[in-house]
């Protein structure tokens, strides 16, 4: 049992029930509309590192039966203890080394999967990226099979691009370099709330 | 529920673990008289008084099996004094009952007392005055309990032979 050391916590939501229900309410339209990308409100002060959108949504969504995993450097940091302080989570010590197969069986026991990108490349083959016809969103749009109608994103952690679903024969090839990605990312897993069996799959805390 | 592993970890010294000890158990006049000074600032919140359960077990005799007792509700909170100071002291506090104004103050008592500025101040007004109270309260328990104390005597049963045991 380590302890947590508080003097370098900080306060999390400032109104509890107020502050997790937005957040929640948030990932909720996040999950039943893929592709399309929100704006975590922010309800909580942060902590020193780690991505404010995935922090809050930790926050939020994770309780005292859930574990997390977090990447060496982010573990390190007060973001770790912030957590633990704040929601009672369990960190997990595991590097997850076959994270495909890991990822599946999670999946299976209906798990999201959140991975956090540190350096986004929209340009890179697998995002298709629409001209931006300007307007109300100044962000980059992006659209994707299920969502058809491009949608506007924005980010407070930068924007986020949203997969295309490949079909027939690239799918095998998207899906490892998939697995390459998110190995080498900030990874979190976070029960599944959601009844659609592939949710966690292309949404992206 | 309540989970071990926020408030005290094992790095606190025993002098700390004295006085919060001392501060869970201390009635809340004393405290409010003893924190004058500091009742009514707000403080900075880690974590707002919120009341819970928790399981306490016991060993029967103090060496037996451990098992569990029941349930207690317990009121607990972190706060800083001093909102805007991130490096000012967490002060912590675990009380019995829903009391968050009691919780509240003794989190304070412990943000100050591990301040070295109003340390020997605090110690002083709050946690001797305490310490004796407790150690009063403690007293008149065990005078009116020895008041009905009964002493039960049983005689040993002589053994037939000495030697019974080794005829095997």
């Amino acid at each position: 049992m380590s302890g947590v050391d508080l003097k370098s916590v900080r306060p999390g939501f400032a109104d509890e029930s107020a502050g997790s229900q937005a957040v929640f309410r948030v990932a909720l339209e996040a999950l039943s509309h893929p592709g399309r990308v929100l704006r975590v409100p922010a309800a909580c002060l942060l902590p020193r590192h780690g991505q404010a959108a995935a922090a809050t949504l930790l926050l939020a969504l994770l309780d005292a039966e859930c574990s997390v995993w977090l990447s060496a450097s982010l573990r390190a940091t007060d973001a770790a203890d912030w957590l633990r302080f704040h929601t009672g989570c369990r960190l997990e010590q595991d590097r997850l080394r076959r994270l495909p197969r890991a990822v599946r069986d999670l999946r299976d026991r209906g798990a999201v999967i959140g991975a956090v990108w540190r350096r986004l490349a929209p340009q890179r083959p697998g995002y298709r990226r629409s001209p931006v016809a300007g307007g109300a969103g100044a962000g980059p749009r992006f659209s994707s099979p299920v969502a058809r109608q491009p949608r506007c994103l924005s980010a407070r952690g930068g924007p986020v691009p949203v997969r295309r679903r490949p079909a027939g024969r690239a799918a095998a090839h998207h899906a490892h370099r998939r697995w390459r990605d998110m190995r080498r990312s900030e990874l979190v897993t976070v029960p599944s709330f959601s009844p659609q069996a592939s949710a966690g799959s292309f949404t992206l805390a | 529920m309540f989970h071990a592993f926020d408030s005290c970890g094992s790095n606190e010294s025993a002098a700390r673990r004295d006085w919060m000890a001392i501060l869970a158990r201390a009635p809340v006049p004393m405290l409010e008289s003893a924190l004058a000074d500091w009742r009514r600032q707000e403080p900075g919140w880690l974590r707002r008084p919120e009341t819970g359960l928790m399981m306490v077990q016991g060993r029967a005799g103090g060496t037996g099996e451990r098992f569990n007792l029941g349930e207690v509700t317990v009121t607990r909170c972190a706060l800083r004094l001093d909102a805007r100071d991130e490096a000012s002291p967490v002060g912590v506090a675990w009380v019995l009952g829903r009391n968050a104004r009691q919780c509240r103050l003794a989190a304070m008592a412990d943000a100050l007392l591990q301040d070295p500025a109003s340390r020997r101040q605090i110690e002083s007004v709050l946690i001797e005055p305490v310490r004796q109270h407790i150690a009063a309260q403690q007293a008149l328990a065990h005078e009116r309990s020895q008041s009905t104390r009964v002493d039960f005597f049983t005689v040993a049963r002589e053994s037939s032979s000495p030697d019974e045991g080794d005829e095997q």
